[in-house]
């Protein structure tokens, strides 16, 4: 190859790399959040246990343990691990108190009156979904948000 | 000079005699006008507060099935509280739409008589080709449940959807879209009706009895939370 | 609570506007009856005093006819109130009342002013003699309907009011008087003020005769308003409610106690003694007088229709 040719494609590559490397690191960063980092649970959770939701901003410096407490036996043995679901061990009152750790629960009804009358009898993860990079119910329409009350308190 | 003070003074008291007799008899008009003993068809309609969750799907099939514009309702459902502290807390709702009074403020006041009770049915409507819009009818409301509506800018309220689901021997809209069963409508006259059995079994009451309006929309009060005197 | 803008508001300033007009119609009316039966006679309507009541009358009533059409949401339906009536209404009763009004009201400014008029013709066309000759054969019948439909229309006004369950403060039988006596006030200030610009002289017998009457007018309407207000407190609940948020701290309450009180009843008043103690009666003093009465009903009417509206039942 001529010298010419020599520079231009160490150049070429020089820049590339210059460029594409923070890039991929700053792509990976947007995949790579802190809180699936958690070898921990993740190691088996690959699939169910990513969390992309606003709860896995970095800056809250959030664990899974923060909400699902501390695996301890688990699975083998017993843990005192809560499930947020309707067919979960812990009661409704339960899951809620997690949440109600960090959100205020007068706040909480000046967002939607509803989340007062149901605090302690209907777990939070009835209508939210965490892991999800949004939660359905945040943005959702006036008549889809009337057809919920719907769906459980229908007395047919 | 003397002839005509004293024709100025019998004409003077013929006019007020005249006013005084017509006025009567428009009394005496209007009270044989009703009587309802021919009427066999009186809708009422129950809003049990202890059942009403205030998830207002009420509201939307009104507004779908009248085609009622944004920004009016012909229905609201009023919200008090939270009561009680967290986390056992509560709401209270109240049901406010048209009465479908007896004694009806509205029929009396409507200067050409686009108000109306239809005394097959009981159930107050409007003639929106009738109404001018002077909005009297809009005042004299107790309930404060008329409005002007935006598209046909005549006077509007709850009419049992007498002209869509009552047509055709449904039941209001609301009343089917109801969750929880909260609504129950029905013939006041029919003794077997649902709504009669109801409202005989049940404590129930009705709002602003004293102005004599006789309203036809009856609620089952559900716990308040507040003492208020 | 913005006192222009609240929940319960129904009827804006257009109504209160209409009554005013309505109220000055029927008292301005009234006034030149009087002043042609009891004054003046046959030539009434050489004084500029009368002039000014009788051009007041007619116009003052469609001015407030155009007012209402106007604030209805349908304005070009409202041929419809003409056509169509209740009666157990009291607008449709209002709106019959004040068709007849206006019969009676031409038939009787022609029976006025038919020597005028019949100069002018210089009887050209015979019809207009024939149809004076039947008004004057009636007059004392037209003249007596006139001041009946008169005091039915300035009562009209607050009947139509106080037929208004929802509002405690309206729902009052004082009412119908209030307006009525109020009416006749500014009818007689309207005539007043209206006969001063027609250059009529402030010392002339029709000035003091107006003014003998406005007195017992005036403290008749004090007593009314002092019988209203009382009346609404010691029926306790919501009427206690209305009284006290209309009397009270607030816009509206300045608009009573300052505008009319002070400036639309115990102003007048006490330039009406003076001038009839003292027989002083300037062209400034009347118009003063006159003006301040106008205000004080006009101010009233705003006042009873806004703060009526305020307390529901």
């Amino acid at each position: 190859m001529s010298s010419f040719k020599k520079v231009f494609t160490l150049s070429i590559l020089t820049l590339t790399t210059f460029i594409s490397t923070p890039l991929s690191i700053s792509y990976a960063n947007t995949l790579e959040l802190t809180i699936n980092t958690n070898k921990q649970c993740i190691m088996c959770h690959k699939k169910n246990g990513k969390m992309f939701g606003i709860h896995s901003n970095n800056s809250l410096e959030l664990r899974c343990q923060n909400c699902h407490r501390e695996k301890e036996g688990h699975p083998r043995k017993k843990s005192s691990l809560i499930k947020f679901s309707d067919h979960s061990l812990n009661t409704a009152e339960e899951q809620t108190a997690v949440c109600t750790t960090c959100h205020n629960s007068d706040d909480l009804t000046e967002v939607d009156w509803t989340h007062a009358v149901h605090s302690n009898k209907v777990n939070c993860a009835k209508c939210h979904q965490l892991h999800t990079e949004t939660d359905p119910v945040i943005a959702i329409s006036t008549g889809e948000r009337r057809q919920l009350c719907v769906n459980c308190h229908e007395s047919r | 000079m003397e002839n005509k003070r004293r024709l100025f003074l019998k004409c003077a008291c013929a006019t007020a005699v005249g006013a005084v007799g017509s006025t009567k008899l428009i009394a005496a008009q209007s009270g044989t006008k009703t009587d309802d003993t021919e009427v066999e068809v009186n809708y009422a309609l129950i809003h049990d507060e202890t059942k009403c969750i205030g998830c207002e799907v009420c509201v939307d099939a009104c507004r779908e099935t009248n085609n009622v514009p944004e920004g009016v309702s012909r229905l609201e459902i009023v919200k008090t509280g939270p009561f009680g502290e967290y986390p056992n807390q509560y709401f209270s709702f109240s049901r406010k739409s048209c009465q479908q009074c007896d004694e009806t403020p509205c029929v009396n006041v409507c200067p050409t008589g686009a108000a109306y009770k239809d005394p097959k049915t009981g159930i107050v409507s409007v003639d929106s080709w009738k109404c001018v819009g002077c909005m009297y009818c809009i005042a004299a409301c107790p309930y404060q449940i008329r409005f002007i509506n935006p598209v046909t800018k005549a006077a509007d309220k709850c009419d049992f959807c007498k002209e869509t689901r009552l047509k055709e021997r449904k039941s209001p809209a609301c009343v089917d879209a109801c969750p929880t069963k909260a609504l129950v409508f029905g013939n006041l006259k029919d003794p077997d009706s649902e709504i009669v059995k109801v409202l005989k079994t049940t404590p129930n009451y009705r709002s602003k009895t004293d102005l004599g309006t006789r309203p036809k929309l009856f609620r089952i009060a559900a716990k308040n939370g507040e003492i208020k005197l | 609570m913005n006192p222009f803008h609240f929940d319960s508001l129904v009827w804006h300033w257009p109504i209160a506007i209409y009554l005013f007009l309505a109220g000055i119609s029927a008292g301005a009316i009234c006034f030149a009856v009087l002043l042609k039966h009891f004054k003046l006679g046959k030539n009434a309507y050489k004084s500029s005093f009368v002039q000014a009541a009788c051009l007041l009358a007619p116009l003052a009533v469609f001015a407030g006819l155009g007012i209402l059409v106007l604030d209805l949401t349908k304005p070009f339906d409202f041929w419809k109130i003409l056509v169509f009536y209740n009666p157990t209404s009291i607008m449709s009763v209002g709106v019959a009342v004040l068709m007849i009004y206006q019969v009676a009201l031409f038939s009787w400014l022609a029976c006025l002013f038919k020597e005028p008029i019949s100069n002018w013709c210089d009887h050209r066309w015979p019809l207009i003699d024939r149809i004076f000759n039947l008004l004057d054969k009636h007059e004392p019948t037209i003249t007596g309907s006139l001041v009946m439909l008169a005091l039915s229309l300035g009562a009209y006004t607050g009947f139509l009011l106080s037929a208004l369950t929802t509002f405690p403060m309206l729902n009052n039988p004082v009412l119908p008087m209030l307006f009525l006596v109020s009416g006749i006030s500014s009818g007689a200030a309207g005539t007043l003020l209206g006969g001063l610009l027609l250059k009529g002289n402030p010392d002339s017998k029709e000035v003091h005769f107006i003014h003998h009457i406005e007195i017992p007018i005036i403290l008749f309407e004090l007593v009314l308003l002092f019988t209203f207000f009382i009346g609404l407190i010691i029926s306790g609940g919501q009427s206690q409610v209305a009284a006290f948020t209309a009397l009270g701290e607030g816009f509206w309450g300045w608009i009573f106690w300052a505008g009319i009180i002070v400036i639309g009843l115990t102003l007048p008043l006490a330039f009406n003694l003076f001038m009839t103690a003292s027989s002083k009666r300037k062209l400034s003093y009347v118009a003063i007088t006159a003006s301040c009465s106008l205000l004080g009903v006009l101010l009233l009417r705003n006042f009873i229709l806004y703060t009526g509206q305020m307390t529901v039942a």
